[in-house]
């Protein structure tokens, strides 16, 4: 097996990780629609800013997307759309 | 008999706050048996203790961290525990390619965009670069930033930029008709042209060429960059147009940028069949000794490999002026020493004595 295809393998080992990686920052995109002021914002736009890059490496690039699109725009931007996305990995 | 010594593997820490992309990079890194990663941090106040704990050989840092920010841990590795860092992160292509040179100055060895939505590549490619960008970095040769940063105002106390004592270069002899100083670097080289640029005066009558390894998309930010520094105006070159006296011209990325005649008129030309540096040193300052002779001067500043070796030997063949960075001032001795051993370097200098060099050679006092 060469090292790349091992890589690939190894991204369903990704996606658990992935989903604990939600289930930590779910809860920050929430609590700005509560309490959008600048501390919220700012780690909003940080989580949204990771999950970009993370959903890409997992193979999720619709999720990357709508969650760079969050990060860019903040607090305006498709942020329900990235809240619905995101609660589809959560148990 | 003995049993052969297995090659020591290059150790890594990795410096990401997404568990995600730590194990990523940690399945990617060490699918090379030479790459072994020895230690993860998850913000930047972590990844300075860490790296000074572990000394590992290369260091693979995001820049967008909690706690501390990438650019500041940069700083505090390089003025504590010199250790080549690769950048990846997802803030430094396209307009935000300034983070970029940013993370250069204060003493990354090498930058690669973290892939998003817009990248068009494979998870496999990726992994690949990571791993052959990680193990350039390692090899490289880093020295200590004491303050991180280098700061015009602290340039002139930084130890290692400083000559033996009573060591001072021989003047220049003035050449008349120097139209063009051409300039190469490479890896280091941000922080090098800003050191060699800054003490260019606003109205030297020479247009500057300049030729750094870059890839496609920072150039814009290393010219706006630039451009705040120094006192000449930067731009970058394009086909069509020529060379200006009394600016900097950085050549852009994706071509070659020739130089056609004595009026300065250049063109960009794609770059050759497998040609690995893009823009290319050598195609560069081979133009040049054909279009100038004796009235260029060329100067070849830090980098890896030996790109500008032949130009630069070109150049001086023709009758340039030519100069090349000493090894204890190169963040990498290896443009400079090619060049060098290829008897094509007139004058191996400090980094600080560039410039006064440059002006003493151009009929200006210093």
């Amino acid at each position: 097996m060469g090292a790349d295809t091992a890589c690939v393998g190894a991204r369903a080992l990704l996606r658990g990780e992935f989903a604990e990686e939600i289930a930590d920052r779910l809860p920050h995109f929430e609590a700005l629609r509560c309490f959008p002021g600048q501390a919220a914002l700012e780690l909003a736009r940080r989580d949204a800013h990771t999950l970009a890059s993370s959903a890409w490496v997992v193979g999720e690039p619709e999720l990357s997307r709508v969650a760079r699109e969050v990060e860019h725009q903040l607090p305006g931007g498709p942020l329900d759309e990235l809240l619905s996305l995101l609660r589809n990995w959560t148990p | 008999m003995t049993a052969p010594v297995p090659p020591a593997l290059t150790t890594v820490v990795v410096v990401d706050d997404s568990p995600v992309q730590r194990r990523f990079v940690r399945g990617a890194v060490e699918a090379d048996p030479d790459l072994t990663v020895i230690g993860e941090a998850r913000n930047g106040k972590e990844a300075v203790a860490l790296v000074a704990r572990l000394r590992p050989a290369a260091v693979l840092m995001d820049l967008d961290l909690p706690v501390m920010s990438g650019i500041e841990a940069i700083e505090q590795i390089m003025a504590a525990s010199p250790t080549p860092i690769l950048v990846y992160s997802a803030h430094v292509a396209g307009v935000e390619s300034a983070n970029a040179l940013e993370a250069l100055a204060a003493g990354a060895v090498d930058v690669l965009a973290k892939p998003g939505p817009d990248h068009t590549g494979s998870l496999d490619e990726y992994a690949h670069q990571l791993r052959r960008r990680l193990k350039v970095a390692a090899r490289i040769r880093v020295i200590t930033h004491p303050r991180g940063k280098l700061r015009t105002q602290v340039l002139a106390g930084l130890p290692w930029l400083q000559a033996e004592p009573g060591w001072a270069p021989e003047p220049a002899e003035v050449r008349q008709g120097v139209a063009l100083i051409a300039i190469g670097a490479s890896t280091g080289g941000p922080q090098a042209l800003h050191t060699l640029l800054k003490d260019l005066p606003a109205d030297l009558t020479q247009a500057v060429l300049v030729v750094q390894h870059m890839a496609e998309g920072f150039i814009p930010g290393l010219v706006a960059w630039l451009d705040q520094l120094v006192p000449l105006s930067v731009l970058v070159g394009g086909g069509g147009r020529r060379l200006m006296p009394g600016t900097i011209t950085i050549a852009p990325s994706g071509a070659n940028l020739l130089v056609l005649d004595d009026r300065l008129r250049v063109l960009c030309q794609p770059p050759d069949a497998g040609q690995f540096h893009v823009p290319g040193i050598d195609q560069c300052f081979g133009s040049i000794a054909d279009a100038l002779g004796p009235d260029a001067i060329g100067v070849l500043l830090t980098g890896m490999g030996r790109d500008g070796a032949v130009g630069l030997k070109a150049m001086r063949d023709r009758g340039a002026v030519t100069l090349g960075q000493d090894e204890a001032t190169s963040t990498v001795y290896g443009m400079p020493q090619a060049a060098f051993a290829l008897d094509a370097v007139e004058r191996q200098l400090p980094l600080d004595q560039m410039a006064p060099t440059l002006l003493s050679l151009v009929g200006r006092a210093t």
